[in-house]
């Protein structure tokens, strides 16, 4: 094969189309709901595999009265909800990771409970748990902080960027809605949202995939989760506001540690410190999913880029 | 007289265009962020401060203005964020999958809403007739982006006949890439130009039966007819002639609402033109891009209304009196 | 010749064909749907506490896996589509009207004032309005949306979704009316009776809204009613291409962009229903309109 044509087809069910009609070989973002048809399809099927990004509803771990968050009365409340281990806890009690992903994600994912996935250098398999959900103790918890009849928030949401990211959105709505907390899905195209994040962020919570970006632990923990420093950089898409001096201790040990084992002993304190103070409420690892004509091999990788090295064609 | 009526018009092509310009620039300091549309959002506060300054982002708002007309009557409307290439080229290669689908949608349009609304004139009386304009009703009820999917559900996914998105193969006939030698660019044309057209043709219908019943009112066929001409002459030598002056005005509106909706058909049928290129750049935030989509519209419309306006006035001197 | 064919015209405006009375009847139940879609609907798709994600992607309910619950089936949320689409309706046509009351209400005053006191107010608000005519509608509304949503703060955008899109759509169109408005003042203001009340010294005001304005409201009204048919097609439009109602409060236009995204994938039931929905909605305006303006006003025929 002498040359490949990359073209760029905005929307989904048109790029379905262009493949189903043999126009393209090999689509990428194959909508969740057409892996069926396509796998149905004489010719085709679908390659999928974990993408190294965690999906997952940060809150506001700083200010001390969150923005757009009201009582059940409509009035702002004057406290920050979510700077509230309990309220954290009962959050991410009313989200049940495992039914947006078989229903929203239609399986395509890997629920999660701490911030880190399958794929990224580091991670810790077993320390994995089956996700929790337990509406009454959410709402014990709720009480406890002084929320029993729960609040009304915002929720910020991305729209296209991530695989349904509305959907799990709008799913993430109607599970804390059963725990009296009454959310409204915002739904932004990204720049709108990106800039919403870079000035401030303006938000107490969002949904939001997050990574690091050379996809070790020691990356997430040094982007995503070490408090927020101008100076160093470090904190740099820490769009939680979240700060702990115990994790930053785990991470300054970390970063002038160079034996294997003590340095994975280091990757799981830190991990279990976020997922402890519930630093977000993590949601699952989409997976990356192509839809290709049965000449073409071709092995997904977890950065979702299409390298033609990776992709093989019968002539 | 007839000067001052033009140049009256000139003035207010401008200032459409002026205005228009003034709001897109407006838009595109409020949607998103140019920084971050450039860098994402990993970049460090440093790169963002250069980029900030390379782009000049921190000057006042008139003189961001002021540079962006004087670039832009030169036209040069900057990179686009997203292409990273000048955006006229951009806009360049998208011009003729809009043009080429609009055209087309104007000529169905035009090639049948005249005839049917002519014979629902003359025939005003008949039973068919008013099925027609009942039919027409229907016409101009149904939304171009709702007759696209029901026609892609129906014709596409059930049927799978005809192509659901894109404008097939093109050839390049003297720099224009066209898809209209080709079969595949014919087939995939289909779909987009009838959704188009739909709603216009049963629009046209109905305005040219209306002018053309204003005119079978006029003395002038009354006593074409107490002559003792016959109904074919007085119809179609009198009449359609004396219609076609509100025909002009018609077709400009159309080509008005043409460009408005195939942003919308675009957008179904995934066509390869501005539309889709304007709404794309919405939402990733390519402002370059949006700005000069918005001025290039701007533009087109002011133009077509001062021609359609001219040939009016010069074709019915009464215009001039009583608009000027 | 002419006096015979005028009666013949009148004789047909005034009896209801079969079309019209259908299109009316089917209007009448579609409004009465909306009015009462909170209480009618057999599930309450905003109660988001009884949203089960086990219920979702279901068919209508006489195809095999659907689900008696839900005659329509369900969407990606395990959302009633009957339901929906009833709310969706109510939302379509409150935003069709509103926008229509505001258009109106521009209009209306803008086509008083220039009509009636005519010189330069009359200049500028006409010259306003022809520049206006220049641009289409839908791009227009799509700009004035899109100005107005960047202008406010993180996380209000949802709740003002609505009072967005009919600003955009109002200010978008109010030039029709105030063209029409215009025409029927300068009317109405040569006749004798107002020439009597400005003699008698009569403020500019109390004529206006007292005397002149009831004189014109007929054409006004036909052209509201073709309007709102007008409105509620470009908010779905702008629906459709994502700048309208949000998911959280869809519209007909709103359930059909998201249902647009399934159209291949064997769930029709979401983009179909939405669909028809509109067009039966449009039509049956559409139609209850044009024998409206036969009836009410035969010189704009």
């Amino acid at each position: 094969m002498t040359r490949a044509e990359y073209t760029a087809i905005g929307s989904a069910p048109t790029r379905l189309a262009a493949l189903l009609s043999g126009e393209v070989d090999l689509i990428t973002d194959l909508p969740l709901q057409d892996i069926q048809r396509v796998e149905a399809a004489d010719g085709f099927r679908v390659v999928s595999g974990p993408l190294r990004l965690f999906m997952e509803l940060e809150m506001d771990g700083t200010r001390d009265v969150a923005l757009a968050t009201y009582d059940k009365a409509g009035n702002p409340l004057d406290s920050n909800p979510f700077k509230d281990l309990r309220v954290r806890q009962a959050i991410a009690l009313a989200i049940d990771n495992e039914a947006i992903v078989e229903r929203v994600m239609r399986g395509q994912a890997n629920a999660l409970t701490m911030p880190s996935a399958p794929g990224f250098y580091g991670y810790p398999a077993d320390m994995e748990k089956s996700p929790e959900v337990d509406y009454d103790r959410a709402k014990e918890l709720l009480a406890e902080a002084g929320y029993p009849d729960g609040f009304a928030t915002t929720l910020n949401c991305p729209l296209e960027r991530y695989v349904n990211a509305e959907e799990i959105c709008r799913a993430s709505a109607s599970l804390l809605a059963r725990i009296g907390i009454d959310v409204t899905v915002n739904a932004m195209v990204w720049p709108e949202f990106a800039k919403m994040l870079v000035n401030g962020p303006d938000s107490s919570f969002h949904l939001i995939g997050a990574a690091g970006n050379s996809g070790d632990v020691q990356d997430t923990f040094a982007a995503v989760l070490h408090t927020r420093e101008e100076d160093s950089g470090l904190g740099g898409q820490n769009w939680a506001l979240w700060s702990s001096p115990e994790f930053d201790a785990v991470f300054e040990e970390l970063v002038s540690t160079f034996e294997p084992e003590e340095r994975d002993a280091l990757y799981r304190e830190g991990l279990q410190i976020a997922r402890d103070q519930q630093h977000a409420v993590y949601l699952h690892q989409p997976y990356i999913t192509w839809a290709v004509a049965d000449r073409v091999e071709a092995d997904v990788r977890a950065d979702s880029a299409v390298v033609l090295h990776a992709v093989t064609v019968d002539e | 007289m007839t000067m001052l009526y033009f140049l009256r018009r000139l003035g207010q092509a401008f200032l459409v265009v002026f205005i228009v310009s003034l709001i897109a620039f407006q838009l595109g300091t409020l949607i998103g962020d140019p920084v971050t549309a450039v860098l994402g959002l990993d970049a460090t506060s440093a790169a963002r401060a250069d980029l900030r300054e390379a782009l000049r982002l921190d000057d006042p708002y008139v003189v961001r203005y002021a540079r962006f007309v004087a670039d832009a009557v030169q036209g040069d409307f900057g990179m686009s964020y997203r292409a990273q290439r000048p955006v006229a080229d951009v806009i360049a290669e998208r011009i003729p999958a809009t043009a080429e689908l609009a055209i087309t949608a104007l000529i169905v349009s035009l090639g049948i809403g005249i005839p049917l609304g002519v014979v629902a004139a003359i025939w005003r009386e008949s039973w068919w007739a008013s099925l027609l304009m009942t039919g027409s009703i229907v016409g101009v009820s149904l939304p171009t982006f709702v007759v696209g999917i029901l026609m892609i559900f129906a014709f596409s996914v059930t049927l799978g006949w005809l192509p659901s998105y894109g404008r097939g193969a093109t050839v390049s006939v003297g720099g224009w890439e066209t898809g209209l030698l080709t079969a595949s660019g014919l087939t995939a044309l289909i779909m987009p130009a009838v959704s188009l057209a739909v709603s216009q043709v049963a629009l046209v219908a109905r305005l040219v039966r209306a002018e053309m019943l204003e005119v079978l009112r006029m003395d002038f066929i009354r006593f074409a007819r107490a002559r003792g001409l016959r109904d074919r002459v007085v119809h179609f030598r009198h009449a359609l002639r004396n219609t076609l002056l509100p025909i002009i005005t018609v077709s400009g509106i159309q080509i008005g609402y043409l460009v408005a909706f195939a942003v919308v058909v675009e957008q179904v049928f995934q066509w390869p033109g501005l539309g889709t290129m304007f709404l794309s750049a919405l939402t990733e935030s390519d402002i370059p891009v949006i700005t000069a989509f918005l001025v290039l519209i701007a533009c087109l419309f002011a133009t077509i209304n001062l021609v359609v306006d001219l040939l009016y006035a010069l074709a019915d001197p009464r215009v001039r009196l009583s608009r000027g | 010749m002419p006096a015979a064919s005028a009666l013949r015209d009148h004789a047909r405006a005034m009896s209801l064909k079969p079309a019209v009375m259908a299109a009316t009847a089917i209007l009448l139940i579609l409004v009465g749907v909306a009015a009462l879609a909170p209480w009618i609907v057999p599930h309450d798709p905003y109660d988001l506490a009884s949203l089960d994600l086990f219920d979702s992607h279901l068919p209508p309910a006489w195809m095999p896996g659907g689900d008696a619950r839900y005659l329509f089936g369900t969407d990606s949320q395990g959302a009633d589509l009957l339901s929906l689409l009833m709310l969706g309706l109510r939302t379509s046509l409150k935003v069709g009207v509103l926008a229509v009351a505001v258009s109106v209400s521009i209009g209306l005053l803008a086509g008083l004032v220039s009509g009636y006191f005519r010189g330069w107010t009359e200049t500028i608000i006409m010259r306003a309005a022809d520049i206006q005519f220049t641009f289409p509608a839908m791009l227009l509304a799509l700009l004035i949306g899109g100005l107005a949503r960047s202008m406010l703060p993180v996380g209000q955008q949802e709740s003002a979704a609505i009072y967005i899109v009919v600003l955009a759509l109002g200010i978008s169109h109010w030039p029709h009316f105030a063209r029409l408005v215009r025409a029927a003042v300068i009317t109405e203001a040569s006749k004798n009776y107002v020439m009597a009340a400005r003699l008698a010294g009569r403020s500019h005001s109390g004529i206006l809204f007292r005397h002149v304005m009831p004189n014109s409201l007929n054409p006004v009204f036909v052209l509201a009613t073709m309007d709102i048919a007008f409105a509620i097609m470009t908010e779905a439009t702008l629906s459709f291409l994502g700048f309208g109602m949000p998911t959280s409060q869809p519209s007909l236009g709103t359930l059909i962009k998201i249902g647009y995204g399934y159209l291949f994938s064997g769930e029709w039931w979401v983009v179909v229903f939405p669909s028809l929905t509109l067009i039966v909605l449009l039509v049956s305006v559409n139609v209850f309109g044009d024998w409206l303006r036969d009836r009410l006003d035969p010189k704009l025929r």
